[in-house]
This record gives structure tokens, C-alpha cells and sequence, in this order.
């Protein structure tokens, strides 16, 4: 048991060092990062993050960023939750192979519909919007969610179901009052998840978007590249990236392992 | 009666015609013709499979990309199983250890590669600092080996946890019941492991498989941060590779590489797939 | 509305060799829908190790067609198409009837 402990413990310093050390090199000034290695700042400065604050182009990549992942998350639950519930419910014609089909979507490797997607969100005329980057990563999302919802739906009994419409509940009502209750958690955990992966998503961000809904990955890869990087202003770009990420982990915790489970354990 | 099904998946297929089906077909276009822009296209039949098929570079990410997947599965999942079965099993150090687990996990693709830019740095990085102590000079830029192992343990560090998740949430599923008849027939801590934890694993541990798959085959934003797919093309992974040739408009090269690279995908995820469901049905039933 | 759809769809680029294949793609998925509907298929194990019903060796039969033609492309070059799908039809016959 004391082994067990050590190694965790291990572990968990070497998964935690890189991010440690990207929040030392975001308090650092960039003399001291060029100049020297130096494993907590000499010089400690919030210079970086008050740069990041004030400056206009990195608060509005911001806000595009979390406008086009909440507009995501919305759509992918709406178009999800009466899926997954018929997948959990009934076997239906070719249900066995839509749902294949639905995986092959989360599946597919975001290069290889980039340009398609910029040429028919131009035709559609949203390109460079948020609603344009929020439907482009619904081709992973609403896979992901519909797996992970139906994972929840199966483990609750079909009884349940029976009873209520026998009791004389209405189908809308009963899925309103009874079962939406039941897979709430199911929900939080999906909506999680159409979140993250909808936030460090690059290569459609950065393909679909010019400026008016930049988001803050594309703006944060922007600096790499071009001489003299300033890497204490990305690392704190990117240590603020992982905030949103964070909180919502906390909420969801209790349902996190089982989450990644997708509800089938 | 049960068709009704149908209704409720029209909402997820009116979306996904748009944001999957539509750019699919156009994709299986671009790989049949030769396309100019702004002229109208050729048709050409499959030649522009031939020339994705016999263009070296081509064969030469897809086998550097079946190398770095298998290689991410053979390292993450054992680990993986080992982390889990360090976790605490019940008490107040179980939420804390999921969710410092799970940070990593939220890290955007980017973040990680500039993480990885920061640590490798020529000049003041702690990776080469590291190596120098061994007389080892470390370079990302120059030595395609130390760029390939920089993506290939940069993947390791961020997705083990996913591993190690599934499978806690898989341990926690099985019943002490099992432990204790095992310690009653005198077993082994190994055979315990081997005939009462691994078989009731195996579901998750498949999922585990299958996401890693998938998402290491797509690999993309971290190696074109940290050298931009070189030294050479050591870490041109498929997904630089055809993203490269859509970016410079090559659009029939680009399609038929992409329905190639889909199609594999596809493939592997369907042996992956059937051996979910039907072992799942026979474990969890 | 013919021209309205032309002018908004021309940059996927339909010509219609291209249409014809997706198009019977869609028509064999059809097909196999409307069998299923009129004489159900019930899963059966063959020489395959998992259970199979129509559709799923339908869906086999088309993934072996696409690796039959890939190799042959890759290996041989576009001439000769008429050896692979010799090839694929009758494999898709065989896992079509003993699979």
C-alpha cells in the first residue's frame, strides 16, 4: 500500500511539472527566460498577464472563444439527447450502423474537412463566425455526446419508462420530469466534454475563422515562428486557457471517471 | 414501431449533414478530378489515388503514423492500468487525485505544444539542460529522434491520464466479492490481476484503445508547433500531411490522401468497434 | 431553383461520374434498407468470428472492395481496374453467402 502511495505520488510530480513550469515561465520577464534557467522566478512579475488583460485583440479572442464553444455545446446537446435516447431505447433499422457511422464522425481527422468546410461556409455565408466554427466541431461533438449520453440512458431501466407512460405521464412531460432528472448527470458530464474538445480544438478554429471570430488558440499560435517569441506572454496565454477548463472539471468531478467511461462501466 | 427511433436521430442528422456529410462527398470529389482553381474539373478517375499511393512522402507519414499510434497504445494503456490500480479506492484523496488527473486532459493541443517549445528551448530549456548533464546535446530542431520522442512522450504526458480514468472507473465497477474469493483460493497478487481484474476490464480498456487510437491518429497541432512537422519530415504526421497539401490548394491530392487516411481510420475503429459491442455484451449483460 | 442549385453547389465540384458513384452508394444503402424492411435479416454466425446480418456483411463487402482497389492501385497503377473489382464482386459474394 505505502509503494503504491510513492509511486502515485511520483507520477503525479512529473504530470504536474510541465504545467508548473509553464506557470514559473509566465511569472518570469523575458530577460529571464532567455537568459538563464532558473526553477522559481527570481524577478516575479504579473506583467504578462496585465498585458494579457488590457490588450484588446487577446480579450476579444477570448470571448469569441467562449462564445463559439457555449453555442457549440447547445447545439450538440439539442441534436444529442433525443439520439442517444433512441439508441439506448429502441433497435431500430440500421440503428447498428448509424451508430457506427455517428463514431466514424468522431473519428475523422479534422485535415481532412478543412477545406470543404471553409468553401461551404462561405457559400452558406457564416464563414468567419462563431455559429460557422460551432457547427464545424459538432462533427466530433455530437458523436462524442451521443456516446456518452446513451452510455448514462442504458444504465437506467426501461421499467422506468413503461411505469411513467402507463401512469398516464404525456412523453414530453415524463422525459421533462422524470428522466431528464435521472441522466442530469449524464448531461453535465456530455456537456463537459462538447466543451473541452470543443475548446483546444485548432485546426477548424484557425481554418475557419479570419477575424472577427478569432479565437484564442489561433491567437496564440500567431507568435510562434516569428523571431524574438515572447514566451512568457504565451505561457500565461496559455496557463489562462487551462482556467475555464479547471472550473468546470471541479463541478463535474464526482462523474469525471465515469464520464470518460462514457457511462458504460 | 420501433422505426420511431428514425425521429428522434433526424435533429443529430440535419447537423451533421452539414458539418459531415456534405464535406465528406466533397472530399470523395476533389479525389476523382483534377481540379484548377476557378476552371471547371476533369474527371480522372483514380489517378490521383496513384499518385497519393506511390508519392514517398505520403507512404512514409502514413507509416511514421502507424509507428507513433502503436507505439502511444503499447506505452499509455499498461501505464495507464498501472496508475489506476495506484489510486486510492475510497476516502478523501479519490476526488482530489481524479481531478488533478483530469487538468491535463483540458489542456488545448496548442498549449501542450508550446509547453513543449518552452521545455525544449536550444539555449535555456530544462530538456536539454537535462541531457547536458549527460554530455548529450539535445536538439529538437536538429535530430529528427529527439523531436519524434519530444511528440511521442509529450502525447504520453497528456493522454496516459484519460487511460488511467477509464480504467479507475473500470476497477471501481468490480465488486470486492471478486478480491475476496481470489484471496480465499490462495491466488496470486498476479493471477489476481490476471483472471479477476483484466477480463473485467476489458471493456473499458477497449474504449481506452479505440479513443487513443482515433486521436492519436489525428495528431496535428503539437508537432506543428514544436518544429513544424521537421527536422526533415520526422515528425510529419498524416494529418500535417494532408493539411499541407489543402492549405497550397493541391485539391486533388489532397482529397484522395484524405479518403485514404479516412479510410483506415475507419477500418481500425470497425475491428475496434465489433469487439466492443459484442465483448460488452458478454461482459456487462 | 435548377440554376440556384448549380451556381451554390458548384464548389464541390459535381461532375457526373462523380454523382453516379455517390449516387449508387446511396441507392445500394437504399436498397439494402428497403430488403431489410421487406424480409428482415437475422444475424448469423459464418466464417466470420462474429455473428453477421446483411447489412453488416454488406458493410464488410464494401470496406474489402475499397482495400482490394486501394492495393491494386498502389501496387499495379489504374490500368487493369477490371482484376480488382473481378476480385472484390467475388468476395462480396462469397462473405455475401457463407460469411
Amino acid at each position: 500500500m505505502r509503494k503504491r502511495t510513492v509511486l502515485l505520488i511520483i507520477y503525479l510530480l512529473v504530470l504536474f511539472f510541465p504545467i508548473y513550469w509553464m506557470i514559473n515561465t509566465s511569472l518570469k520577464t523575458d530577460n529571464e527566460i532567455l537568459k538563464e534557467l532558473t526553477l522559481i522566478p527570481k524577478d516575479l512579475t504579473f506583467k504578462n498577464y496585465a498585458e494579457i488583460f488590457t490588450s484588446e485583440l487577446w480579450r476579444s479572442s477570448f470571448m469569441n472563444s467562449i462564445v463559439y464553444v457555449c453555442l457549440n455545446v447547445i447545439i450538440s446537446l439539442v441534436a444529442a439527447i433525443p439520439a442517444a435516447y433512441a439508441f439506448s431505447r429502441w433497435k431500430f433499422r440500421g440503428s447498428h450502423h448509424l451508430f457506427f457511422w455517428l463514431l466514424t464522425n468522431r473519428m475523422a481527422p479534422a485535415a481532412v474537412f478543412m477545406v470543404p468546410f471553409t468553401e461551404l461556409y462561405y457559400t452558406l455565408q457564416i464563414y468567419d463566425t462563431h455559429l460557422a466554427v460551432a457547427l464545424a466541431h459538432c462533427l466530433f461533438n455530437i458523436p462524442l455526446a451521443i456516446w456518452i449520453l446513451e452510455g448514462f440512458m442504458s444504465g437506467i431501466p426501461r421499467e422506468i419508462d413503461e411505469t411513467a407512460l402507463i401512469d398516464g405521464y404525456s412523453f414530453p412531460r415524463f422525459f421533462a420530469k422524470i428522466f431528464f432528472p435521472l441522466i442530469a448527470p449524464g448531461v453535465g458530464v456530455a456537456a463537459f466534454f462538447c466543451f473541452t474538445f470543443s475548446w483546444i480544438e485548432l485546426i477548424l478554429a484557425k481554418a475557419l475563422t479570419v477575424t472577427n471570430a478569432k479565437p484564442v488558440v489561433v491567437t496564440l499560435t500567431v507568435g510562434i515562428g516569428a523571431e524574438g517569441v515572447r514566451w512568457g506572454l504565451l505561457a500565461a496565454a496559455g496557463v489562462l486557457t487551462m482556467v475555464p477548463g479547471a472550473i468546470v472539471v471541479y463541478f463535474v468531478r464526482n462523474y469525471i471517471a465515469r464520464g470518460f467511461a462514457l457511462g458504460r462501466v | 414501431m420501433k422505426n420511431r427511433g428514425w425521429l428522434f436521430v433526424i435533429p443529430a442528422l440535419a447537423v451533421l449533414a452539414i458539418s459531415a456529410f456534405i464535406p465528406l462527398m466533397t472530399v470523395i470529389n476533389y479525389s476523382l478530378h483534377y481540379i484548377f482553381a476557378g476552371s471547371t474539373p476533369t474527371f480522372v478517375g483514380f489517378e490521383n489515388y496513384v499518385e497519393v499511393l506511390r508519392d514517398s512522402a505520403f507512404l512514409r507519414a502514413l507509416v511514421r503514423q502507424l509507428v507513433f499510434s502503436m507505439g502511444i497504445l503499447a506505452v499509455e494503456v499498461p501505464l495507464g492500468i498501472c496508475i489506476a490500480l495506484c489510486l486510492p479506492k475510497r476516502g478523501p484523496g479519490v476526488a482530489v487525485c481524479l481531478v488533478l488527473l483530469g487538468i491535463p486532459l483540458l489542456i488545448p493541443f496548442n498549449v501542450v505544444g508550446i509547453i513543449a517549445r518552452v521545455l525544449t528551448q536550444s539555449a535555456v530549456g530544462v530538456i536539454p539542460e537535462f541531457f547536458a548533464l549527460f554530455n548529450y546535446s539535445f536538439n529538437v530542431a536538429k535530430d529528427p529522434v529527439d523531436a519524434f520522442m519530444t511528440i511521442f512522450l509529450l502525447d504520453v504526458w497528456h493522454w496516459t491520464p484519460l487511460v488511467a480514468l477509464l480504467c479507475y472507473a473500470g476497477l471501481q465497477a468490480i465488486p470486492d466479492a471478486y478480491y475476496q474469493a481470489a484471496r480465499i483460493d490462495g491466488a496470486s497478487a498476479w493471477k489476481t490481476f490476471r483472471y479477476v481484474t483484466l477480463p473485467k476490464l476489458r471493456s473499458v480498456l477497449i474504449i481506452g484503445v479505440l479513443l487513443r487510437f482515433m486521436d492519436s491518429f489525428k495528431i496535428y497541432a503539437e508537432p506543428l508547433l514544436l518544429t513544424g512537422g521537421g527536422p526533415g519530415d520526422a515528425t510529419t504526421f498524416l494529418s500535417l500531411h494532408v493539411a499541407r497539401k489543402a492549405e497550397s490548394y493541391n485539391l486533388g491530392y489532397a482529397g484522395a490522401s484524405s479518403f485514404i487516411y479516412l479510410f483506415i481510420v475507419i477500418v481500425f475503429s470497425y475491428i475496434f468497434f465489433q469487439l466492443m459491442t459484442h465483448i460488452g455484451k458478454g461482459e456487462t449483460k | 431553383m435548377w440554376d440556384w442549385i448549380i451556381s451554390n453547389t458548384s464548389w464541390m465540384y459535381w461532375t457526373w461520374q462523380s454523382g453516379l458513384a455517390i449516387g449508387g452508394l446511396f441507392a445500394a444503402i437504399a436498397f439494402m434498407g428497403i430488403w431489410d424492411a421487406v424480409s428482415p435479416s437475422v444475424a448469423r454466425k459464418g466464417f466470420f468470428p462474429i455473428s453477421t446480418t446483411r447489412g453488416d456483411r454488406f458493410f464488410i463487402g464494401i470496406l474489402s472492395l475499397i482495400t482490394v482497389f486501394l492495393l491494386w492501385l498502389g501496387i499495379v497503377g489504374s490500368t487493369a481496374l477490371w482484376v480488382p473489382l473481378v476480385i472484390s464482386v467475388a468476395w462480396f459474394a462469397v462473405e455475401g453467402v457463407w460469411g
